[in-house]
């Protein structure tokens, strides 16, 4: 099951065998984590989103929209919707999300508070150059330099034109270059063409 | 490029995936289409029609209307530059109401095929309506949608929905049709927006709002759907006239005749 793409996966999911939603949850749940915590700025809003977003994906799992066989493109279009409206989402997930014990405040070992508090670091300087751009901007920023999608994967998670998201990688490039270069961040311009080859899996 | 140092933390990790897992196994129930999914997400709305408001934005709402116009601003004429054509189609798509966003481009072409957007500009305020046109059936549903926002916020502070699944007649030559808004009575000493949207007939030139101390208010009107919203500290709703312009001259209209009606 594990070697299965994502659009089997789906397919074997919506057919009743849920573990394989769980095996996507396993797959992508730390992208779409990721994901959150770059454009919330917040390692615990994205710990509480991760499970908002898989929710709200299963309910929309009738508009599933893969890109080579690879759900993170759209997975990264739900999570983003879900967190401009991140409220009104939770509500609709209240039931669900009652069955998970509160999270813990700190994790318990040291090597993983370390983790968190450079995260936090990196974000806050994320954020503070993000906030420079228009949000449209910043989604393509984020979901092509540092999610690391092709242009059309991208185009999906934001229902644009592709097009459109060169347009919009092009402005905020350009907008951002001063900060890219004190930070050190990757650079712009290599949001990638094609697929990429590789993609990190969790399990 | 992925990667942040720490992971979610393997209890709740653990906790979550069993928790989707069991959300999925009780997923047997049919996937509504999209255009249903919208009416059962709007679970108030058990009549036939219905209309609801929503104050939608978790933060405290806009309440600087200062800037507001009564005349709407000009949309940008198609050789503008790319930036700030965006700019207003970027406000609406930002836009989410019951379940699907308000897009200035949808992304589906199949919806797309059914949905006019109009935009509506006022001094920084976004006001965008969405009306997918349906036949009027509980599966084809007209729905109309509509959000205000303000430059700079990324919530709405209000937006309104109405949901008809009785057939109804589009409104001809001269005649216009008030499909919904928000034009209830903010609560005492507070400000909100009073929302307006229809469609009108092919005659139809212009709709302006006249209310009751006078001040006239001009809708943003296009391709048969007008809509227009003024702060409340500039005008009560109760006592408003539609001014309907066409070639002819101008017919007042009470809008309360005019509305969709509720079955």
């Amino acid at each position: 099951m594990i070697r299965a793409d994502d659009g089997e996966l789906w397919q074997r999911a919506r057919q009743g065998e849920a573990e394989c939603f769980g095996v996507l949850f396993d797959r992508h749940g730390g992208a779409v984590r990721a994901f959150c915590a770059r454009r919330t700025g917040s390692i615990d809003a994205a710990d509480d989103l991760v499970s908002i977003v898989f929710l709200e994906a299963w309910r929309r799992r009738g508009e599933v929209e893969l890109v080579d066989g690879n759900a993170l493109p759209w997975l990264y279009g739900i999570a983003r919707r879900t967190i401009q409206h991140r409220w009104r989402t939770a509500v609709r997930h209240r039931r669900a999300l009652e069955r998970l014990a509160p999270a813990s405040a700190t994790p318990d070992h040291a090597e993983e508070v370390a983790g968190r508090l450079d995260d936090e670091r990196h974000l806050a300087r994320l954020r503070a150059a993000l906030e420079r751009l228009r949000p449209p901007d910043r989604d393509v920023l984020l979901l092509c330099v540092w999610q690391g999608l092709t242009y059309a994967e991208a185009a999906v998670a934001l229902g644009v034109p592709v097009g459109t998201v060169r347009s919009r990688l092009s402005r905020a490039r350009s907008r951002l270059d001063a900060e890219t270069s004190l930070f050190g961040i990757v650079d712009p311009a290599a949001c990638p063409v094609a697929t990429p080859t590789q993609r990190q899996e969790m399990s | 490029m992925t990667e942040l140092r720490s992971r979610l933390d393997p209890q709740r990790q653990t906790d979550v995936r069993r928790m989707l897992v069991a959300q999925a196994s009780r997923g047997a129930a049919p996937i509504r289409n999209r255009r249903i999914a919208i009416a059962g997400g709007l679970t108030v709305l058990t009549a036939a029609v219905g209309f609801i408001a929503l104050a939608v934005d978790p933060e405290p709402p806009q309440q600087n209307y200062a800037a507001w116009t009564p005349v709407p601003q000009a949309a940008p004429p198609l050789t503008a530059s790319d930036e700030d054509i965006e700019g207003w189609a970027s406000k609406c798509s930002d836009l989410g109401v019951g379940g699907v966003g308000v897009g200035g481009v949808p992304a589906r072409r199949e919806a797309a095929d059914r949905r006019e957007v109009l935009v509506d500009r006022r001094g920084g305020f976004t006001f965008c309506v969405d009306v997918s046109m349906g036949s009027g059936t509980s599966r084809d549903p007209l729905i109309a949608l509509s959000g205000l926002k303000a430059d700079g916020r990324n919530g709405l502070n209000l937006m309104a929905a109405t949901v008809s699944d009785k057939p109804f007649t589009k409104p001809q030559d001269s005649a216009v049709l008030v499909l919904g808004g928000v034009l209830q009575q903010p609560p005492e000493g507070g400000i909100q927006a009073f929302q307006m949207f229809g469609l009108s007939g092919a005659a139809v030139t212009g709709v302006d709002v006249v209310l009751a101390n006078g001040l006239r208010v001009s809708a943003t009107l296009r391709n048969g759907i007008w809509g227009v919203w003024w702060p409340s500290d500039r005008g009560e709703f109760a006592g408003s006239k539609l001014h309907v312009r066409t070639a002819a001259g101008v017919t007042l209209v009470d809008p309360s005749t005019v509305r969709l009606p509720i079955q």
